[in-house]
């Protein structure tokens, strides 16, 4: 099957019945057709069309729902499929749970619209607290065919950015802001985002260009802005767009990246200083802090001019990156220390320390606002965070936060504007819903697709909103006896975790969280290579070995699974503690690690359950991957291959429990037989 | 020569004025420009933001210069947003008016802010009338049925 040629309708059976793993809610299902014989999978040829899905799960009286979204790489809806499970059939088996799921409505879209248009349909986000500014630029990229949303405070952006990440393609901010400086905004979302992003100002002074530019900023506009400039600003999303891919295909190219950043970061560093004299230090730090313009910046500038390769942080990099740390603990991580971890050739101290430098203030960003709210870093870290939170699984705050602190009208506007696709009856709670679990799905309703699984979302998702969050019940109202039982289960959970993270190397939720969330879940799929089977697409993975689930799940269940849970029989959406715990890190190359690690979570009590998942590639996450490190994925892509590929004719919801129980698994008629390949070239452990 | 033809005259020839004397630039055209049947208001609307937010920062820079120890930092903050909204909407000798304040600003020069702001105020206000004028024009043009010429 060529790229470009999918048939709509071929398009949408993959969708219908993929074979992959994802976690919603910390939930992790499995959804695989009933004769997969795990044992004889193999990785897609050379030619599939890769394909974004977001999945989501969320109460659905008297069952739960389920549903998926498959999207192209710039967003757009391909088509969708909904469905609906019933705890009460679950059925039980020694490794987990089994549940028939049954497809309750699907559509398609057009595939071809999109690529022809672009750049027509780019998604911009403007930032300028000067409203008649942002009025007149906003007129303008709209007459530039693009889909505007603007905004006057760049706090109200990032969380714009957070809560959607995958819905925006490029970022346009104003220098001088009254509630953040537009250079800071520029790194945050460098950082964890991996957008372009262009700054504008009325003032065109050169050191304060260059400051942009060391930022990391795109491009530099000097208001007033003509339109002609904002015609050609989709040429930085290709750009950036090229330079991930590349990034892909060399799983360690060293380029240079922020070279300069790097060097003064390093200086910075207390443990070396390269740039030599306080004097430069001081300057560097001011830089850094302070808004004013520093004429001396540009002599630093001078003095570090020299080119060096450029270090692009990959998605595998990263997490060895964040392994390593992590190793150290946050606290004792040296740049030198954290390189001799990593092992990486060609990768010098400086690269490290400057990723670290960077690092650093995204964690104190997230613990500084996170302590705001209530304390919860949602880094995956020493578990630092107060009781409740910490009781819920990194990403399970996460997913809460993600799930929806706006309120619906905002986000129902904003819905509207950036997704123009036919939901139809789309099944995700989307971002406007307060709990994944949201009960009100019907099928009149069409829910906006929120491409960010909220409950995927990685833990970058606004700390903010985790504390709005953590006070509820996972489930929506209708779920409360499950909400207790959830919420005592966590808290069981959370000791159980700590335990199990002093005892793992956990190269971060952080990391993981797009990726984990396909990592986990594959982690915990498959016996022992779980971890390299995540790795995006573009590593042919290796089968490592080939234990059995059942040894698998011994491991998985070797790791404190205390059933303490009074045993109710509500089935209830659980938090998985998933700790990703290095799981996933490069294919092939690392499988240490990963089988502990991948199974980390379980529900304990009977009455929990985990859908074990396979992870879907993670092709896409890749591309939308921040190469700084940041987990951000919202949604994780699919390699679907060839359609030859089976028709069986049902997919099964897979539960895991810690309960050993064995059980038939009904047939379920809900899905096509055609399977979405997962890229990884590992066999599924038999579920049953 | 029908009314229409008249007002399109007129508001011809005040319009080459204003550029001929450097109250507007090209950046108004733009915005004109912009204007479409999904915006048909945009310039008035623009305009609009652009006297909300002079009057405010007018208003602003003469509270910050009124105080016993003047903030130059915040003054020239002030002026920045001024000129930033000026240059948007294409009020030339107004962006021009702020940039020398700028410079005042930066060498804490008092005496040279408080004539500025008297300078940009003046300026500011010529061009708000200005703008009142063409806009009436226009409308005008409009009521009775004729189009709005276009200015290259």
């Amino acid at each position: 099957m060529e790229n470009k040629d999918t048939p709509p309708d071929i398009l949408a059976s993959m969708i219908r019945s993929f074979v992959g793993a994802f976690q919603v809610a910390a939930v992790p299902i499995i959804l695989r057709e009933p004769s997969f014989d795990l044992t004889k999978w193999r990785p897609p040829d050379a030619n599939f069309v890769k394909l974004n899905f977001d999945c989501a799960i969320f109460s659905e009286p008297p069952g739960t729902g389920f549903g998926v979204i498959a999207g192209d790489f710039e967003g757009h809806v391909l088509g969708w499929l909904r469905g609906r499970f019933d705890f009460e059939s679950l059925a039980e088996t020694r490794e987990g749970f089994r549940t028939p799921m049954e497809c309750t409505s699907s559509g398609k879209s057009e595939v071809a619209a999109v690529p022809e248009m672009f750049p027509a349909g780019l998604r911009v986000l403007v930032v300028d607290d000067d409203v008649l500014c942002l009025r007149v630029v906003e007129q303008m990229l709209r007459k530039c065919m693009y889909r505007v949303t603007s905004c006057t405070k760049a706090t109200i952006a990032l969380n714009l950015l957070r809560e959607r990440k995958g819905c925006f393609d490029i970022v346009l901010s104003d220098v001088h802001m009254p509630d953040m400086n537009g250079f800071k905004l520029l790194e945050l979302v460098g950082l964890e985002m991996d957008l372009p992003v262009i700054m504008m100002s009325a003032d065109g002074r050169t050191n304060l260009v260059m400051r942009g530019i060391r930022h990391g900023a795109c491009d530099y506009l000097i208001k007033p802005i003509r339109d002609e400039e904002l015609k050609n600003i989709w040429q930085h999303v290709v750009r950036k767009r090229c330079n991930a891919s590349k990034e892909h295909d060399h799983s360690s190219s060293m380029e240079d990246h922020d070279r300069q950043k790097g060097a003064i970061d390093d200086a910075e560093y207390a443990s070396s200083v390269n740039e030599g004299t306080d004097d430069v230090l001081k300057t560097h730090k001011k830089r850094r802090d302070s808004n004013d313009e520093d004429d001396t910046e540009l002599e630093n500038d001078d003095s570090s001019m020299a080119k060096k390769p450029r270090v692009v942080w990959s998605v595998e990099l990263h997490q060895q990156f964040v392994g390593a740390v992590n190793q150290l603990g946050i606290d004792k991580a040296v740049p030198k220390r954290i390189l001799e971890l990593m092992n990486v050739p060609g990768l010098t101290r400086e690269n490290v320390a400057s990723h670290l430098q960077k690092f650093r203030l995204y964690l104190k960003r997230l613990s500084g606002v996170a302590h705001q709210q209530g304390g919860f870093p949602p880094y995956c870290g020493p578990v630092e965070q107060n009781p409740e939170l910490a009781s819920l699984g990194r990403f399970d705050i996460q997913a809460l936060a993600a799930s929806g602190q706006l309120p619906p009208q905002t986000f129902a506007a904003l819905h509207a504007e950036l997704l123009s696709r036919p939901a139809g009856n789309l099944v995700f709670p989307a971002i406007d819903q307060p709990t994944l679990l949201h009960t009100s799905l019907q099928g009149s309703k069409s829910i906006p697709v929120d491409r960010n699984m909220p409950y995927s979302q990685p833990l970058t998702k606004c700390p903010s909103s985790i504390t709005n969050q953590i006070s509820q019940p996972i489930m929506s109202k209708g779920v409360e006896t499950n909400n207790n039982m959830l919420i005592s289960f966590i808290q069981q959970q959370q000791q159980r975790r700590h335990y199990q993270q002093e005892q793992q190397q956990k190269p971060s939720i952080v990391l993981e969280p797009s990726r984990s969330l396909n990592v986990q879940p594959s982690c915990l799929v498959v016996p022992s290579q779980s971890s390299a089977n995540f790795q995006a697409g573009n590593s042919p993975v290796s089968v490592n070995q080939n234990s059995s689930l059942r040894n698998s799940m011994m491991d998985y269940n070797n790791s404190p699974l205390q059933s303490n849970n009074p045993s109710e029989r509500k089935p209830a959406c659980m938090l998985s503690d998933f700790a990703p715990a290095g799981s996933v890190s490069s294919v092939s190359s690392r499988p240490r690690n990963v089988q502990d690690n991948a199974f980390q979570r379980v529900p304990t009590s009977p009455s929990t359950f985990s859908a074990v998942m396979q992870v879907p590639n993670m092709h896409r996450m890749q591309g939308s991957y921040n190469g700084k490190g940041t987990l951000i994925p919202s949604r994780f892509a699919v390699d679907e291959y060839e359609l030859s590929m089976d028709n069986a004719s049902q997919v099964k919801i897979f539960a895991e429990n810690n309960v050993n129980k064995v059980k038939q698994e009904p047939n379920m008629d809900f899905m096509e037989n055609i399977r979405v390949g997962i890229e990884y070239g590992n066999t599924f452990p038999q579920m049953i | 020569m029908d009314i229409v033809g008249q007002l399109q005259k007129q508001y011809v020839d005040f319009s080459t004025s204003l550029y001929r004397e450097g109250f507007l630039d090209d950046q108004f055209i733009q915005l004109q420009k912009l204007q479409d049947d999904t915006n048909p208001d945009f310039v008035v609307e623009v305009v609009s933001l652009f006297f909300e937010d002079s009057e405010k920062l007018l208003n602003n820079l003469a509270t910050a210069l009124q105080q016993q120890v003047v903030d130059f930092k915040q003054i020239d903050a002030h002026v920045h947003q001024f000129k930033g909204s000026s240059s948007s909407i294409g009020a030339n000798r107004v962006k021009n008016m702020c940039v020398a304040f700028r410079n005042f600003c930066e060498e804490n020069n008092l005496d040279g802010c408080m004539r500025c702001l008297q300078q940009v105020k003046h300026e500011y206000y010529l061009v708000k009338n200005k703008l009142e004028t063409l806009l009436r024009l226009e409308r005008q043009i409009l009521e009775h049925g004729g189009t709005v010429p276009m200015i290259a």
